[in-house]
């Protein structure tokens, strides 16, 4: 005893053995033999028998008579919940809590909920898999009697074993040492349990505690930011977003002589779309200002030559701005009004007829700066339809008007007979 | 091969004596069918319940040469003793494809009871459909449609054919011939389907586009094969034909089934979001034609049918592996495929309502049961199951883990 190096010998002063019986352990050279020999185990009456295999052997779950899993039902419930609960949380906030219209779509629509659902619903399926599997596992676990064993190390490459467990009242060491045998088992061993304290060290939980006590502290401290105010300015994580070296509009540079960090267009150049034309043509009069309802400043007739194809474009140009209020006719019935009617927007005013007599009596060059300028709740135009588009807008109405008030002599015959016949 | 390897000799007892009577029953639907609309004057009815039927009996045939594809590309072991039943199932392409003719004849003679697009005078006035004239016109259409079942009927056959030849002699050479053909036949098959599904379905409503619906015909194709093609082996298997297919083939036919299903529902649900959500009234149309005049109805047994109750009905591992459960969802996603194409082609179709008449019943009946006497014929005398597939032993052998 005295030259080798054994471990210390237990002391007298303990009474409790270092260890006891946790099982048995046979090893085997071949899937086959292993599925003979549990199936044999089970039918001498044995509950509590794994196998431990480098593969997954087809036959097992029969031969260890294990029961279908009940994994499915909890991923299912997993998914179940994760629907529910991110197609209410999707309708709570964007129904209840926080409405907020998205185009015009109801403020809880299925359709736009289903794919957030599918995703959370994934997500918990996912997560009661992976948990419930460690779960109904026992997992983590730091220690396991199996890992005392020599012989168990070769399960996880070429051999295969059954371990019996003692805490099993049919478990009779021998008796599964004879059985085992008698299937092909190359060995069999008994495996020793450790019984010192199961207890955490007293360091480790302080470091636990430790960690966790820490982990708070950020959180605290946001909390204590969002609910309080600060006089500091704030702080700036990403500085070259925050300050960028750029001049922005209207400000000073010290960089040029006249202080300016905007610079004057050069002397001699023309911006695109800055042509400029005949004041006359460009706001519908020739004074300085707008002129009043009578006044015989407005442009009479249309300042540019009224071909064929100004007037489709005028049309088509109607009937993308001007058509959704006054109607595709100008009968003041456009899409929006009608909608507008029919919610009863009390703010809405219904545009009057493009039709009545106190439209088409203006003059042309009124027109042209009713559609520029706007006029009552109707807002101007000019930064988003041309000048040569808006007369040709002014161009389309007249013929829109003269649609309505046409004398038979304004019809070319061939045309009026056609007419005659259709009526 | 071992010995014991080789499948019963009765699988190749698998008489062909059935697919004349049968093919009479079938043709004889079709010909009352069509003496019923002469009588009543009522070509709509008639034409739009032909494609209909025609197209559900050719989803069928597609899915299962898809299936026969993806398996050779794959290269997969488990499914072999199946495949010859899919390979079968696939050349029914073939004589469901002369079946096309009638509508085709009827385009060429100026009827435009089905398809707007080939009423000149209309095309004249509406500018959306003289724009398209130059690929919506009858001339062109006939010889597109006469393309992609041409390439289908031709890839069905040379899959059969060669794995047909291979129960002889040289199953390894066909095989890998075959493998290395299925990759580009895929693409050629995906182009084909997407084009397919702009011409029959979606020109029945000119205006309207969706570029998602050839992926949604493929999805229905798959659908309809695989459901078809694990009824056909369930009720070979049930009358002893098809020993070797185990719980573990009729597990991976469920699964495939199952996720194709879901693969549909993901399909048919993003076309419907895209559209919700943009709200332009030139795509709204067609879903709001599907949901007035009693077809939102169809559109809700849709959803019910087509996903919601096979989504549970077939998701444990135990409905797979129960031959009675696996079937009855089979023919439930079968049925949904018919009323999903109902749904895709009648509400399109001027003149039609939701429910389907005697003529709808009697081509249904007429083409389900033509295509069985097409499958019967192209079984008749072979092997149930590619008997010298190197990939035999390991499919005979196959367990789900």
């Amino acid at each position: 005893m005295s030259t080798t190096v054994e471990p210390t010998p237990v002391t007298t002063d303990e009474p409790e053995p270092a260890s006891r019986l946790f099982g048995a352990i046979a090893i085997f050279e071949s899937a086959e033999k292993l599925l003979s020999a549990a199936t044999a185990l089970k039918q001498s009456g044995l509950t509590k028998l794994e196998a431990h295999t480098p593969y997954p052997v087809h036959g097992i779950d029969e031969a260890l008579r294990i029961a279908p899993t009940r994994l499915p039902w909890v991923v299912l419930a997993g998914a179940l919940i994760g629907a529910g609960g991110a197609f209410a949380m999707q309708h709570w906030m964007n129904g209840i809590d926080y409405p907020f219209l998205i185009s015009g779509k109801p403020l809880m629509s299925i359709p736009s909920s289903i794919p957030v659902t599918f995703e959370v619903a994934i997500l918990l399926a996912a997560f009661a898999a992976f948990f419930g599997v460690l779960l109904f596992n026992g997992l983590p676990r730091l220690a396991h009697p199996l890992f005392r064993t020599q012989v168990f190390r070769r399960v996880t490459s070429d051999q295969f074993a059954l371990v019996a467990e003692s805490d099993d009242p049919r478990f009779d060491e021998l008796r599964f040492g004879v059985i085992t045998t008698e299937h092909g088992a190359t060995s069999v061993e008994s495996i020793e349990q450790d019984v010192s304290s199961v207890a955490m060290p007293t360091l480790l939980k302080a470091a636990g505690v430790s960690l966790v006590a820490l982990a708070l502290i950020p959180p605290v401290l946001i909390a204590q930011a969002r609910a309080t105010t600060s006089e500091k300015p704030r702080i700036h994580p990403i500085q070259d977003m925050d300050f960028q070296a750029k001049f922005k509009a209207q400000t000073t540079s010290p960089f040029f002589d006249d202080g300016r960090a905007m610079r004057l267009q050069i002397s001699g150049t023309v911006a695109r779309g800055d042509m400029p034309i005949d004041p006359a043509i460009s706001t519908g009069y020739t004074s300085d200002a707008p002129p009043g309802p009578e006044s015989s400043q407005w442009l009479d007739s249309i300042p540019i030559s009224p071909t064929i194809e100004l007037m489709a474009r005028g049309r088509e140009r109607f009937n993308i701005f001007c058509a959704a209020c006054h109607g595709r006719g100008g009968d003041g019935d456009g899409i929006v009004t009608v909608r507008a009617l029919e919610l009863q927007q009390g703010t809405w005013v219904k545009p009057i007829s493009l039709h009545d007599r106190s439209v088409r009596d203006q003059p042309d060059g009124r027109l042209f700066n009713t559609i520029t300028n706007g006029v009552r709740k109707m807002p101007g135009y000019a930064s988003q339809i041309k000048p040569e588009d808006r007369w040709a807008i002014v161009l389309y109405l007249r013929a829109l008007q003269s649609s309505r008030n046409a004398q038979p002599a304004d019809v070319p015959a061939d045309v009026l007979e056609t007419l005659r016949e259709t009526n | 091969m071992s010995h014991a390897l080789h499948p019963a000799p009765h699988s190749e007892a698998f008489s062909g004596k059935v697919a004349g009577p049968l093919r009479s029953v079938g043709l004889g639907c079709l010909v009352v069918a069509a003496l019923i609309a002469i009588v009543s004057g009522n070509a709509t009815e008639f034409w739009s319940a032909w494609l209909h039927n025609w197209l559900f009996s050719i989803t069928v045939g597609l899915g299962a040469l898809l299936f026969v594809a993806i398996q050779h590309l794959t290269k997969a072991g488990w499914s072999v003793v199946v495949r010859r039943v899919a390979e079968c199932l696939s050349v029914t392409i073939g004589p469901i494809a002369w079946l096309a003719v009638p509508i085709l004849v009827a385009l060429l003679a100026d009827s435009h009871s089905l398809f707007m697009w080939n009423d000149a005078a209309h095309v004249m006035e509406d500018p959306i459909l003289s724009g398209k004239a130059a690929w919506l016109n009858a001339p062109f259409f006939v010889i597109r449609t006469v393309i992609y079942l041409g390439i289908w009927w031709w890839f069905a056959l040379q899959f059969y054919e060669g794995s047909v030849r291979g129960d002889r002699k040289d199953a390894e050479g066909q095989l890998s011939r075959l493998r290395a053909r299925s990759g580009p036949r895929l693409i050629v098959l995906g182009v084909t389907i997407t084009l397919a599904s702009f011409d029959w379905i979606m020109s029945l409503d000119p205006h309207w586009f969706s570029s998602i619906l050839g992926i949604y015909l493929f999805a229905s194709a798959m659908v309809a094969g695989l459901a078809a093609l694990t009824l056909v082996v369930l009720g070979l298997r049930k009358i002893g034909l098809l020993p070797q297919v185990t719980v573990e083939h009729l597990h991976d036919l469920g699964k495939l089934l199952y996720g194709f299903n879901c693969f549909w529902a993901y399909i048919a649900f993003s076309q419907y979001l895209l559209i919700w959500y943009a709200n332009i009234p030139e795509e709204t149309g067609w879903f709001y034609h599907r949901q007035i005049h009693g077809w939102a109805e169809v559109s809700l047994v849709l959803v019910a049918l087509h996903f919601v109750l096979p989504f549970f009905g077939l998701m444990s591992r135990g409905a797979k592996r129960h031959a009675p459960t696996l079937a009855f969802w089979s023919v439930i996603i079968l049925v949904a495929n018919w009323i999903d194409l109902y749904w895709l082609i009648m509400p399109s179709v001027a003149g039609r309502s939701v429910a389907p008449g005697l003529v709808d019943l009697l081509l249904a009946c007429g083409f389900i049961v033509l295509t069985a006497s097409a499958f019967v014929s192209a079984a008749a005398g072979r092997s149930l199951i590619p008997r010298n597939d190197p990939l035999l032993s390991e499919s005979l052998k196959f367990h789900n883990h």
